[in-house]
């Protein structure tokens, strides 16, 4: 692997994964077109080390705003995190749910059922994407008529109403590829009204939560797509 | 995780272990940092984007998308 194609492939990890764009589809393609096996060994360590480096970005960007925010007092980080572990618990449970039914339903139930088997399904990630897109204009249009302030709804500026919502349609994002996660937490945010700026720093904060769960999932995503890793 | 990685590299790597850990480790490194900085670069411009009401832009991006991943698949890809 030369240095010119760990330089692309750290670029496109580190803006897809964190743009509304999913991340999936363009990292894919990436690899594809560089012909990269992420199954490879040297690949896996690389990539891990691309996210840690992206989530270190995600938290250096928002690190003033939440501890003006999350960390303003005990009392306000205790509100904070109970939103974000009721976010984390819907996600997981909706996420885990909808992985079982598809095994079961759509994939039978075989010897080797896995959600997993759908992650390069294009016919899976194209309508993904779409659904994402949509919810993205809706969300963006909406907002443009009816602009939300950034001093509304307290402190961390949400609720649990909302953050269960959020949550929700993060588990959406957990079987489907290319439904962009931050694309639709902050417009799910968005449209359950929270302030743009709070529903951005909330989405990330579950990003930073989520990503030892995103690794699992992947890492047992690349051994499927051909490995002879020892696990 | 990181750690766990290079351990899974360094028993893949066999005989050559240490060589095979070294050469990754560099490039790996490397990776994180660009990374990093097209991280902050995108969260800069979602924000951007965000509050500057052009939110919708990535909805029309992932729609084009959308239709190019189909066109992939009805590629034969």
């Amino acid at each position: 692997m030369s240095i010119l194609q760990v330089i692309v492939l750290a670029v496109v990890q580190g803006m897809a994964e964190l743009l509304p764009v999913s991340s999936s589809a363009h990292v894919v393609v990436a690899e594809k077109l560089m012909g990269l096996d992420p199954s490879a060994p040297e690949m896996t360590l690389l990539l891990v080390m691309l996210h840690t480096g992206t989530m270190f970005a995600v938290i250096v960007y928002f690190w003033r705003e939440w501890r003006a925010t999350y960390f303003k007092s005990a009392a306000v980080f205790r509100r904070a995190a109970t939103l974000v572990a009721i976010a984390t618990v819907i996600t997981g449970i909706i996420g885990e749910i909808l992985s079982k039914l598809i095994e079961k339903f759509v994939l039978h139930s075989g010897p080797h059922a896995d959600v997993e088997q759908l992650f390069s399904h294009l016919e899976l990630i194209a309508p993904a994407l779409a659904a994402a897109g949509v919810l993205i204009l809706i969300a963006g249009r909406r907002e443009e008529r009816v602009p939300k302030s950034d001093s509304a709804d307290g402190v961390v500026g949400l609720g649990v109403e909302q953050a269960a919502w959020i949550g929700a349609i993060q588990g959406l994002c957990l079987p489907f590829r290319g439904f962009s996660r931050s694309g639709a937490t902050i417009s799910t945010g968005m449209l359950a009204g929270v302030a743009r700026r709070r529903a951005e720093a909330f989405s990330f904060a579950l990003a930073v939560v989520l990503t030892h769960r995103w690794w699992r999932v992947r890492r047992f995503d690349w051994r499927k797509r051909g490995t002879a890793m020892q696990v | 995780m990181v750690a766990r990685e290079a351990l899974r590299l360094a028993k893949a790597g066999h005989g050559n272990a240490g060589v095979s850990v070294a050469s990754a480790v560099v490039p790996s490194l490397l990776g994180m940092v660009f990374a990093f900085f097209a991280g902050l670069l995108a969260l800069k411009w979602l924000s951007g984007w965000l509050e500057s009401g052009r939110w919708y832009l990535f909805g029309i991006y992932c729609l084009a998308a959308a239709a190019a991943v189909a066109g992939l698949y009805g590629a034969g890809y």
